[in-house]
């Protein structure tokens, strides 16, 4: 696989406060990599320095193997879709999606077929002469990246362009810009602090905390095998335990729960049983413990009940050690 | 709305009407009586005060006023937008003194400021002294009592008008726009003309109909700074009313200027509604 991008050794601080540590990072050609992280760990911040919003303190970028850094947004061939879409208002939707070729002069013949194609890509044929108050949020969120996709940029940098929306139209859409990047083969950098999102939509996951890197892997590897203590509590649930010095985790659905008659394991009671649709979330206490370990039960009827004495047991190589 | 909420609107209506609404009428009906030979208020019915504007003498003074107030609007805006854009983009904390520089002014009695442009301009003035003193001119400039001079006068008076209206423009202007259109290949100056222009239009027109039909009223500086040369429609009618003793005839004007701002007025609301529609999607 090619490197589209390369950032290397590459730090941002304002004031008195380091926003990114050096950082190293290569994103591959066609890639849909997604930067996902709490707030202020940095990652917007990486993702304005890749489009050259931010100028980075130290360290390069390399765009397509050419050094990118001291060029201004506008000489370099990566799009970005804000998350509030940032899209003009005194312009129609037609208008807004061709400022692009405009400002690079492209033909007017190459403008309205290149329009043609992402108006069927985004299905906004409809539109066309609308003005941006007059679409719905998922509307403009298309036009946006309609309006990005049209340069056909080697690299679409999209910072949380979900974020803004309702519950359903997000899920919908995570499918629909998925489907897109599969279909125009560019490399997408997604920001986003929805582990869900990030889950679904991304080949790789740049896990980020406090402007450093924490892991970085398929998301397979990052839900299963979380490095660090960090990592395995952000993505997904977790039960976390401690044995002396070593620190290892448990995903609920690899915690067993059985009635308590001499089975061997733990020995807890139930504290909670909670409904969420299709399972129920089991909270039980260990003896002597103080945090409560999670499990999950399927199926819309349980058999457990608050109070319940029960015991708790899981395979040898369900427990993921961390580095905390 | 209760009844009770009414009554907190009567001391604002009773004084509107008693000060504002009562005069204004008084003088529409004055616009339609005659001079008599005193110069006092004849009650019988004549349109003759509104023909007479129509006379060769004050059409042209209307237009050199149409002028005087172009000109006057378009040197604040192109003054008051540099102005008003470095104030936008400067830390909040700094933005607030600039704010304040910028409406010193307002708090400085209106005619000593003008007479302080006397006092720097006139022949005697401080310009002059200087520039004759290290010897770059031999006799005095005529830099007052002119239609510069004037300009000059309305320009510095107004320019607090234009500044204010287009730093809220500016301020509201989202940032991510100028981003998106940086990022989509625009150059700096592309951006400027293409997003922060057309954005700011609602500023760039309230600043606009606010210069021009305060320029189109002024007399006090036309007065002070122009001399006995320059005479705009606020002259002609404080000259009516004051001099010439014609009420009939200042009321006609003033009912036709009157008409005239109103047109302008209506202007700014269509901007404001712009405006209005076009912010919505911000809150999105």
């Amino acid at each position: 696989m090619e490197t589209m991008i390369r950032v290397e050794n590459i730090a941002k601080g304002y004031d008195n406060e380091q926003i990114i540590h050096p950082l190293t990072l290569s994103v591959y050609e066609g890639e849909f990599l997604t930067l996902l992280g709490p707030s202020g760990c940095g990652k917007t911040t990486l993702l304005r320095m890749i489009a050259g919003f931010e100028e980075p303190d130290s360290g390069e970028i390399f765009l397509a193997e050419k050094p990118v850094k001291d060029k201004p947004p506008y000489q370099r061939d990566v799009n970005m879709v804000f998350q509030q879409y940032a899209l003009f208002p005194h312009m129609n939707v037609e208008q807004n999606i061709l400022f692009g070729l405009q400002m690079k002069k492209v033909s007017k013949d190459e403008q309205q077929l290149r329009l043609r194609e992402v108006l069927e890509y985004t299905q906004l044929k409809d539109f066309c002469k609308r003005m941006p108050t007059q679409l719905s949020g998922g509307q403009q969120q298309r036009v946006a990246i309609a309006r990005a996709i049209i340069n056909r940029p080697k690299v679409l940098l999209l910072d949380e362009p979900l974020g803004a929306l309702d519950y359903q139209l997000r899920k919908s859409l995570q499918l629909e810009l998925k489907n897109l990047q599969r279909k125009l083969k560019i490399t997408f950098i997604y920001v986003t602090h929805d582990q869900e999102e990030a889950l679904v939509m991304s080949d790789r996951i740049v896990i980020m905390n406090k402007g450093r890197i924490e892991q970085i892997g398929t998301p397979e590897t990052v839900y299963n095998t979380p490095k660090s203590l960090f990592t395995a509590k952000f993505i997904g649930e977790n039960n976390i335990f401690r044995q002396g010095e070593r620190v290892f985790c448990v995903r609920p659905e690899n915690v067993h729960i059985s009635i308590a008659d001499g089975i061997e394991g733990k020995s807890a009671t139930i504290r909670d049983v909670v409904f969420t649709g299709n399972y129920h979330k089991i909270y039980m206490l260990a003896e002597g413990e103080t945090t409560p370990i999670l499990t999950y039960d399927y199926g819309n009827q349980t058999k457990w009940a608050a109070k319940q004495q029960v015991v708790i047991s899981w395979l040898p190589e369900s427990e993921v050690t961390l580095i905390e | 709305m209760n009844k009770k909420g009414k009554l907190l609107a009567v001391p604002t209506l009773v004084w509107l009407s008693l000060f504002f609404a009562l005069p204004l009428l008084v003088m529409l009906v004055v616009s339609f009586y005659q001079r008599g030979l005193y110069g006092q208020v004849v009650p019988s019915f004549t349109i003759d005060n509104y023909l007479r504007f129509f006379e060769p003498l004050y059409m042209s003074i209307l237009v050199e006023t149409l002028i005087v107030s172009f000109i006057t609007t378009i040197g604040t805006l192109l003054l008051a937008y540099p102005l008003a854009y470095y104030i936008s983009k400067i830390p909040r904390s700094r933005q607030n003194i600039w704010l304040i520089l910028v409406m010193v002014p307002f708090w400085i009695n209106f005619l000593i400021r003008s007479y302080a442009w006397v006092i720097i301009l006139r022949s005697q003035g401080i310009i002059n002294t200087v520039l004759l003193k290290i010897g770059i001119i031999e006799i005095p400039l005529n830099l007052l009592y002119n239609w510069g001079s004037v300009m000059l006068g309305m320009i510095y008076t107004l320019l607090p008008f234009m500044v204010l209206p287009l730093y809220v423009s500016l301020e509201k202007l989202d940032k991510q726009r100028l981003e998106a259109a940086y990022d989509l290949g625009a150059t700096r100056l592309r951006a400027f003309w293409h997003i922060t222009l057309p954005l700011t239009k609602p500023g760039i027109i309230i600043g606009s109909v606010l210069v021009f039909v305060s320029s189109l009223g002024m007399f006090v500086v036309p007065d002070i700074m122009g001399g006995a040369k320059s005479m705009l429609l606020g002259n002609v009618i404080q000259n009516q009313f004051l001099s010439a003793r014609d009420w009939p005839f200042g009321s006609a004007i003033s009912m036709l200027m009157i008409i005239l701002s109103a047109l302008l007025i209506a202007l700014y609301y269509k901007a404001m509604q712009w405006e209005d529609e076009n912010t919505r999607l911000e809150g999105d």
